[in-house]
């Protein structure tokens, strides 16, 4: 196993004094959740059709929609893959104090500071948590939200709670930082042999070689979903039916009678977009 | 997962991240092995695309190339802004403890993690220290450094160091900024002053353009342009250059210490690794003339 940047175990504060401090002074920008100021809007990919926000899943980090995005750029579409904080391209960033909030506001702020209107908005796995997170901060600037196999939270739920994780499972999260020397973190550890067994040894070792710990409060974090223009969101749920995680089947139950959302069903894993790019791809498309 | 060593990214005393950074650049390996297995399956073209970087100036982020990302990627290349920490879209991550290492490791890293190869790495304004820096770290993954009107330090010198020789108007300047923030409110960062705004209208040819630009500007954390940087890497010395100067907002007959980025060119012109393209444009020519900065662009491959 590669060695990658490695999260910081001594407290770093990020951000949170001196984003207050900024935020005191009057500069709303520098706020997490907030506009960058008056904006007009721009057409900024002439001829493109849709705008797709792709936000990744646990450990993960832009890099796992690299096959994806050729795919959507060559139909025409306008693509931001987005790097969660202490995480991928992200992982000097690392720090225990990284929340959910921390991932929501990366987001938010890709899609105010590009002025991106008509969003397709596509969480993979965890990213259930923070694409839903988003709709709450900025519901108007979103065409859509699509779960690809993700996390669909209802009001107070944490990750855990939305992946319908048991006690022992997030003490063995919790516990995986602790035996990596990553208080603070849980790792991907626990889940090697499941990550192998999803797709190819190549792609698994891609895949391994690029996983970074990520901080636990991302999971502790509830998240409050109560805003009236998010919930009248069109949302579709990709649910994959290959090896079925017994939380995408039960929220794909859970969300096919409600007229506001649609589910596709894809005969893949949950790794479906390392392992079928192109079919994920067209299936966000199928979509818009 | 291998046991992490707690780095220093954000330790304002010592060596900020360095450990991090070299941490990073060892994981070059698997990712060398992973990107011949991972090519994008729909990016085979007539002509090979090439993969740009491009990394913006002080107060701006990603948002600075918004008009010349789409036009280079219509042109088949693979495009890769970034933002840096603590500006843009990354302003909620905002800290006084933001150093040159921690953008150096920004762009280091999204090399790294996004398995890019050739690359052409283009660095705008404060961003010429970036790149510098980025090429030290990882100069196996990279083609050419371009400095579009961007500074270009040498061995030991902040930006500051950089921009002014004359150690007077040097020392002035850093005054300045420092009190600058401090009166604001903000200690540690270089506040987007009136005055900043105001000489931002001044370039930006379209107003729409300039007051879109301007609501995105954020305070710059001040460390990144005092920290000095280190050269040394062979390899890196060795890279192809290119210097994109922008003539019209400058008098290059004037004392080059009138204006930082004529000395910048005085600097290497006369440099054979170096080749220089003028443009008769001011500083901020990717907004003013994304077409113009493209064909510049791709004039360099």
């Amino acid at each position: 196993m590669t060695a990658l940047p490695a999260p910081s175990s001594v407290a770093a504060p990020l951000s949170r004094r001196a984003a207050l401090q900024l935020g005191a002074s009057g500069l709303a920008a520098t706020a997490a959740l907030h506009a960058p100021g008056a904006t007009t809007a721009q057409d900024t990919a002439p001829g493109s059709q849709a705008t797709f926000v792709l936000v990744h899943g646990a450990w993960a980090g832009s890099w796992i929609w690299s096959k994806v995005i050729p795919y959507l750029r060559a139909a025409g579409h306008e693509v931001h893959a987005v790097t969660l904080t202490g995480l991928g391209d992200r992982a000097h960033l690392a720090s225990p104090e990284i929340t959910l909030d921390t991932h929501i506001a990366d987001v938010v702020n890709t899609i105010l500071y590009a002025d991106l209107h008509n969003v397709s908005l596509v969480g993979h796995s965890y990213s259930g948590m923070v694409v839903t997170g988003v709709a709450e901060a900025i519901p108007e600037r979103l065409a859509q939200v699509i779960y690809l196999d993700a996390d669909v939270p209802t009001n107070g739920q944490n990750g855990w709670q939305a992946e319908l994780y048991p006690d022992e499972g997030i003490l063995a999260d919790m516990m995986s930082g602790n035996a990596a020397g990553l208080p603070g973190f849980f790792t991907s550890d626990p889940y090697v042999e499941w990550i192998e067994s999803m797709t190819s040894p190549e792609d698994a070792a891609w895949l391994l070689s690029k996983v970074a710990p990520q901080s636990l409060a991302t999971y502790i974090q509830p998240l409050k979903v109560g805003n009236e223009a998010a919930a009248a969101l069109p949302r579709a749920f990709i649910c994959c039916t290959e090896d079925a995680l017994e939380s995408s089947t039960k929220t794909a139950e859970r969300v096919r009678s409600v007229p506001n959302w649609r589910v596709i069903e894809l005969a893949n894993n949950h790794l479906v977009n390392v392992n079928d790019p192109q079919g994920t791809a067209e299936a966000l498309m199928s979509l818009l | 997962m291998s046991p992490a060593t707690p780095h220093d990214r954000f330790d304002t005393t010592g060596k900020p991240g360095r450990r991090a950074v070299l941490a990073g650049a060892a994981s070059a390996a698997a990712a060398v092995v992973a990107s011949h297995l991972h090519a994008p399956a729909v990016a085979a073209q007539a002509t090979e695309p090439a993969t740009f970087v491009l990394v913006p100036g002080q107060w701006t982020g990603a948002f600075v190339w918004h008009l010349v990302t789409p036009l280079l990627r219509a042109a088949g290349h693979n495009v890769y802004p970034v933002t840096c920490t603590g500006l843009g879209d990354r302003v909620h991550l905002a800290s006084p403890d933001i150093t040159l290492d921690t953008h150096i490791t920004d762009v280091v890293n999204t090399i790294l993690y996004e398995d890019l190869h050739d690359v052409v790495l283009v660095g705008h304004s404060y961003a010429g220290m970036i790149i510098t820096g980025v090429a030290e770290q990882v100069p196996e993954r990279l083609s050419q450094l371009v400095y579009l009107d961007a500074q270009t330090p040498t061995d030991g010198q902040n930006s500051y160091d950089a921009d002014f020789s004359d150690e007077e108007v040097r020392n002035a300047a850093i005054a300045a900024d420092i009190a600058g923030g401090m009166a604001a409110g903000m200690p540690g960062f270089r506040p987007v002053a009136p005055e900043i705004a105001d000489w931002v209208r001044g370039m930006v040819t379209d107003p729409d353009e300039a007051e879109w630009f301007i609501a995105k500007l954020v305070p710059h954390p001040l460390l990144s342009d005092q920290q000095p940087i280190k050269l040394g890497n062979p390899a890196a010395a060795a890279l192809p250059r290119a210097f994109i100067l922008c003539t019209a907002d400058k008098d290059m007959d004037a004392d080059p210490q009138l204006d930082p980025y004529v000395l910048h060119v005085e600097r290497v012109r006369s440099d054979p690794q170096w080749r220089i393209i003028e443009m008769d444009d001011n500083h901020v020519v990717n907004l003013n003339n994304p077409e113009g900065t493209v064909a510049a662009l791709l004039s360099l491959l």
